[in-house]
């Protein structure tokens, strides 16, 4: 043995070396992913103090938080879902962080910045301080599209908002006040995409662009709405479709729906009005001037019954602003640029609110916006009549 | 001829190199099992130590006779710990995600409230749990 080791030394010392190289290797990767994982976990404070060892000079900052390590291996499996889940401590709301955007080292206020959910109010101020009027001179003063659109309506005691606001987009565009499409159909329709028969589930909003451009919808007269969530008998009474003869009935009037869109998503990391993101209101402001209304999905918090005034965004003792209580579809309609707010048609009834159209401040949309889109097309109302009577034209002459 | 035993040997040597570092890249990370509990849910969870619970509330609709009221969650007993709450990215509800953590043996009732504004409980759903010693490991 020792007789082989001397005549192959060379090769058996290469191959130990080997072995221990990759040995090390392995060791380090997992030390770096461990502190990767502790590192993230710091971000989350609110939770009772765990033992990981942290440089003194961010042990001062940032509470420590063992246990948020696996809400990062949760947040892995929400993402893999389509979903990053928002984490609520106190009056405060954060959005994990991923391993990926841990790869720099940042000081612990980049961290702490980085970390949070909602933009900070702060920051945006300071911004508002600092532009510059003259580059916004092309933008008029004042846009309010209130007269193009249908009347408003009134979603009652069901969580139907992104139906009513993606239908109302859907109305304006098809440039009519009078049109009245059906919310009951639609929310069916998106109901059914997102796997929860004919429940009010909720859904985010975005995905109704892609449902209404895979499916028409009817008008409001064909399948009209039901104020009552639990009272589907016309309509779900089919393992969650709508009735047979109701349903053949709606497909047959179902010709409104949208041909292209433009999705639009939120920059977590704006910290001035730049870019085309929900939450830069120059953006959204130069959509609307140019004639588009914007279907948008928020959060909704500090909201004060009946909504009038200007909604504005409610800061914590803290100097943070609330919390949100949930989600909630809109379109928006309009702005003004003087007083900084946004008109948005609300489906909560005439009698809240502006006539049923709430005003949010811009910083409002800077805080809380999530997304929306804008029905950049129609399908013509021709084409969908005619599409289905060419289908029925026999491709091939019979044989005798 | 020794040439091929001694490369045979090498390969694998390298091979149990190659299984440490596969090793010690998922050991330092250990798996977590996740159960997602919806909110009319009966049945008794029945975790292990390190497990994650998901609790969905029932997705009350965002609407002006709703927005006064919220969410909350706690237990009851020993084994498990709220470690979080978390928002679905959708709009039209006012659901929320309540994380529990089993950490040691022991069994506990979660409760999640609806609660007005006024301090008045509109709704309550409980949840049995047992969190069961940790199984050896092979």
């Amino acid at each position: 043995m020792l007789k082989a080791y001397r005549y192959h030394r060379t090769t058996v010392t290469l191959l130990a070396v080997l072995v221990l190289l990759a040995f090390a290797a392995g060791i380090a990767s997992a030390a770096v992913l461990r502190a990767r994982i502790a590192q993230t976990a710091q971000l989350i404070p609110g939770v009772p103090d765990k033992a990981i060892p942290l440089p003194p000079e961010r042990a001062a900052k940032i509470k420590l938080n063992k246990q948020a390590a696996d809400l990062v291996l949760l947040r892995q499996q929400y993402v893999m879902r389509g979903n990053i889940p928002f984490i609520r401590s106190g009056q405060q709301e954060f959005e994990l962080m991923s391993l990926e955007q841990m790869e720099y080292t940042p000081t612990p206020a980049q961290m702490t910045a980085a970390v949070k959910l909602l933009p900070r109010y702060q920051i945006y101020q300071k911004y508002i301080m600092a532009v510059d009027p003259g580059s916004l001179v092309l933008i008029p003063n004042v846009v309010d599209h209130r007269p193009n659109q249908t009347s408003v309506k009134d979603q009652n005691n069901r969580g139907t908002c992104v139906c009513f606001a993606s239908l109302a987009g859907l109305e304006a565009k098809y440039g009519s006040t009078t049109l009245d499409l059906s919310e009951q159909y639609a929310n069916y329709l998106y109901m059914t995409a997102e796997g929860h028969g004919c429940k009010s589930a909720g859904l985010q909003t975005t995905n109704s662009a892609d449902y209404l451009k895979a499916n028409g919808v009817c008008q409001e007269s064909v399948c009209p709405y039901q104020n009552d969530k639990y009272n589907f008998p016309a309509y779900c009474n089919n393992g969650g479709a709508p009735a047979p003869a109701m349903r053949t009935s709606a497909v047959g009037h179902d010709p409104y729906r949208i041909k292209s869109f433009e999705k639009i998503w939120r920059d977590e990391s704006l910290t001035t009005d730049i870019g085309n993101w929900i939450n830069n209101p120059r953006y959204l402001m130069s959509i609307l001037a140019s004639g588009q209304d914007i279907v948008f999905g928020t959060h909704v918090a500090g909201w004060v019954s009946p909504y009038g005034g200007i909604i504005d965004v409610t800061l914590t003792p803290g100097g943070d602003p609330v919390g949100s209580v949930g989600g909630h579809a809109m379109l928006v309609v309009g702005y003004n640029r003087t007083e900084e707010y946004f008109i948005v048609k609300n489906s909560w009834g005439t009698s809240r609110g502006h006539a049923g159209y709430v005003y949010l401040s811009f910083d409002y949309v800077r805080t809380y916006s999530k997304y929306g889109y804008i029905i950049t097309e129609v399908e013509p109302l021709m084409m969908t009549m005619i599409r289905p009577m060419l289908q029925a034209i026999p491709r091939t002459l019979p044989t005798d | 001829m020794r040439r091929p035993f001694w490369l045979l040997l090498g390969i694998a040597l390298l091979g149990v190199g190659i299984l440490g570092i596969l090793y010690a890249g998922t050991a330092q990370v250990s798996q977590r099992t996740v159960w997602i509990v919806p909110y009319d849910d009966q049945g008794t969870l029945r975790l292990q130590p390190g497990d994650v619970i998901e609790l969905w509330t029932e997705p009350l609709a965002l609407i002006p006779d709703n927005l006064e009221s919220t969410f909350r969650a706690s237990k009851t007993g020993a084994g498990v710990e709220l470690v979080g709450e978390a928002l679905p990215h959708k709009e039209g509800t006012m659901e929320r995600l309540f994380f529990f953590k089993a950490f040691e043996p022991g069994a506990a009732t979660l409760k999640v409230e609806l609660v007005h504004a006024d301090g008045a409980v509109r709704n309550t759903w409980t949840y049995k749990v047992e969190v069961a010693p940790p199984q050896p490991e092979d």
